[in-house]
């Protein structure tokens, strides 16, 4: 259609164009009025050219191709103001999103995070990263223009099985594994994301010594057996001292060094997010929600108790609408809000990178 | 991982198809097609499709669209029917000023009140059409109509618009509006004298109601072989 559009722009000012072609012969085939050359001279021709009487197919070079509705356009362009602003965004964002305020806030988030997180940040883990006016699209909280949310979520665990690995830990030292956890989970993943592991297992056998009776009492016997040893009982994890004496000890190479060092890393990291502070309005949308979707699964063994607690936790997220596992709520109006919200999805995002990485080295469950 | 956002309501619209006007001059369209248009991959060009002759079908989805978001309304009862293409309304016998340009023969009565007949107007396509009624009630849908005995007016109703300073559109509120622009413009010519029964025609019927302070005679009206039906389906 361009070249269309450029053979109608040639014709109008009068140029031949090149090639053949219907419109192209007929004005050749016009006689030409031999006073009238004579008069203007060879420089006027063109404008004595009359109009083609061929039919040519109009040209859309120029006209919109779309037009993008948008019914918050207040809150939207001020965000987007904002994340100019606070130099998170850029105007590649803006002409790689097409000028649609939408697809710009979302470039300029998806930047943020894999910048932070790189390319592991797409993998492993079923997770999605969403910039929302309300945490819960089923209430009718009304909506604020000075509070937006960048929340993440998921809706399927990634199931793991991590059993060898923490008995290769505990040969090194019985109190490796739960530091390890302890790291890697409590203060690292964990933080922003559901895990189900043995801490889910712990908390059910202690509801049923402490609730239960009779044949209960027993089930929770059993499954405090079924438990390694290096997790059974609530051990207290190693310092930071001990835990890097132990890693310098390993040759860097080993899976297991390696594992260590990305659990020391993941927890760093994770501790750079701080804490988010979610006032009455933040609760009250919160209000209609259940518990989180677990993101990840954490196993001994194939068929073990984790297994059977991640069945528990799903059929209970699925009885309401799950909360979503981060909350990161900001003022699209505040420059600095704005910029600590994006910065703390940055840090999530390479938690999320990490631990990417580390979860790598670990087996699918049945697999 | 997946990014989204969600803050309000949002919605893109996409070049779908394209309608193209042809007429012999700027201010007439004799015949329109429609086209499909085609995004090439790289999204950059667009072109059209085969052409279609644009039928009423069409147009009646175009305007189905376009006035989705049309508010639901209380009709008044003077309010015949209204949807995305017509409009109409009828209005009962009064008395009413009108004007004849200085130029005709009705020059002499010009700015008179004249008596009028129940009238049923009709807007379509921003097209002011008139009708008379015989009796001063609300007409049904099988009520005959009567020729409009004013100037201006052609055999089918359709009033010619001229300079007459029409409203943009035809909503209720413009409906008295559609009214004064009929009867404060000026009446120009006569489309058709024998567009009444009175003898002298059209001409002579004014000349005669601008000196008759009681209302119009019916026996007067021309038949327009036409019910209300038929007068608003003609224009839907």
């Amino acid at each position: 259609m361009q070249a269309v559009a450029t053979r109608i722009g040639n014709l109008r000012q009068g140029r031949q164009p090149r090639g053949g072609g219907q419109v192209s012969t007929s004005i050749r085939r016009r006689p030409t009025n031999p006073a009238h050359r004579a008069a203007a001279g060879y420089a006027a021709a063109p404008a004595l050219i009359a109009p083609h009487t061929a039919f040519a197919i109009p040209s859309l070079f120029g006209v919109e191709k779309e037009y993008a509705y948008q019914d918050s356009t207040p809150i939207v362009c001020s965000l987007a103001k904002s994340l100019l602003r606070a130099g998170i965004a850029t105007q590649e964002h803006w002409e790689a999103s097409k000028k649609r305020p939408l697809w710009f806030i979302q470039q300029a988030l998806r930047g943020v995070m894999e910048a932070a997180g790189g390319k592991d940040l797409h993998n492993h883990f079923v997770l999605g990263a969403m910039v929302t006016e309300s945490l819960d699209m089923y209430t009718s909280h009304e909506p604020r223009e000075d509070r937006l949310y960048i929340i993440m979520d998921g809706d399927q665990p990634t199931m793991l099985r991590i059993g060898e690995v923490y008995e290769d830990m505990a040969q090194l030292h019985e109190r490796l594994p739960v530091t390890f956890w302890s790291k890697f989970v409590c203060q690292g993943f964990g933080r922003f994301f559901r895990v189900v592991d043995q801490g889910d297992v712990q908390q059910q056998i202690e509801n049923l010594e402490e609730l239960g009776e009779g044949e209960e009492l027993k089930q929770a016997k059993s499954m405090k057996a079924d438990l390694p040893l290096y997790m059974r009982e609530r051990m207290k994890p190693l310092s930071d001292r001990t835990y890097r004496e132990i890693l310098h000890g390993l040759s860097p190479r080993t899976k297991l060094s390696k594992m260590l060092a990305m659990a020391d890393e993941i927890e760093r990291v994770a501790a750079t997010a701080g804490r988010v502070q979610l006032d009455d309005y933040d609760e009250e949308g919160l209000y209609d929600l259940g518990e989180c979707y677990p993101i990840l699964s954490l196993h001994f063994g194939n068929a073990d108790l984790v297994r059977g607690a991640v069945d528990e936790v799903v059929n209970t997220v699925m009885q309401s609408t799950a909360s979503p596992n981060v909350i990161i709520p900001f003022n699209p109006l505040d420059i600095e809000s704005v910029r600590a919200a994006f910065g703390r999805a940055g840090t999530i995002g390479k938690v999320i990178g990490l631990s990417a990485q580390l979860t790598y080295m670990l087996p699918y469950l049945d697999e | 991982m997946d990014f989204g956002v969600s803050i309000g309501e949002s919605h893109i619209f996409r070049i779908q198809k394209a309608v193209l006007l042809y007429g012999p001059n700027p201010h007439s369209c004799s015949f329109a097609t429609v086209h499909d248009v085609r995004v090439q991959e790289d999204e950059e060009t667009a072109s059209l499709g085969e052409a279609q002759l644009v039928r009423i079908e069409f147009l009646r989805e175009l305007v189905k669209g376009l006035s989705s978001n049309a508010p639901s309304e209380v009709f008044p009862e003077n309010v015949l029917t209204r949807n995305e293409l017509v409009t109409a309304w009828w209005t009962p016998a009064q008395r009413r000023t009108m004007f004849f340009a200085a130029d005709t023969t009705l020059a002499e009565v010009d700015g008179k009140k004249f008596p009028t007949p129940p009238l049923v107007f009709r807007v379509a396509a921003s097209i002011l059409s008139v009708r008379a009624l015989a009796e001063d009630i609300r007409p049904n849908a099988a009520t005959p109509l009567f020729m409009a005995p004013f100037w201006n007016v052609f055999d089918d109703g359709r009033v010619c618009h001229g300079s007459m300073r029409a409203p943009d559109d035809a909503s209720l509120k413009a409906l008295e509006l559609w009214e004064k622009a009929f009867f404060g413009s000026n009446f120009t010519h006569t489309i058709r004298d024998s567009i009444c029964l009175y003898e002298g025609g059209s001409e002579a019927l004014w000349k005669a109601m601008a000196v008759r302070p009681l209302s119009f005679p019916p026996h007067y009206l021309k038949d327009a072989q036409q019910t209300l039906q038929e007068f608003i389906s003609h224009g839907a």
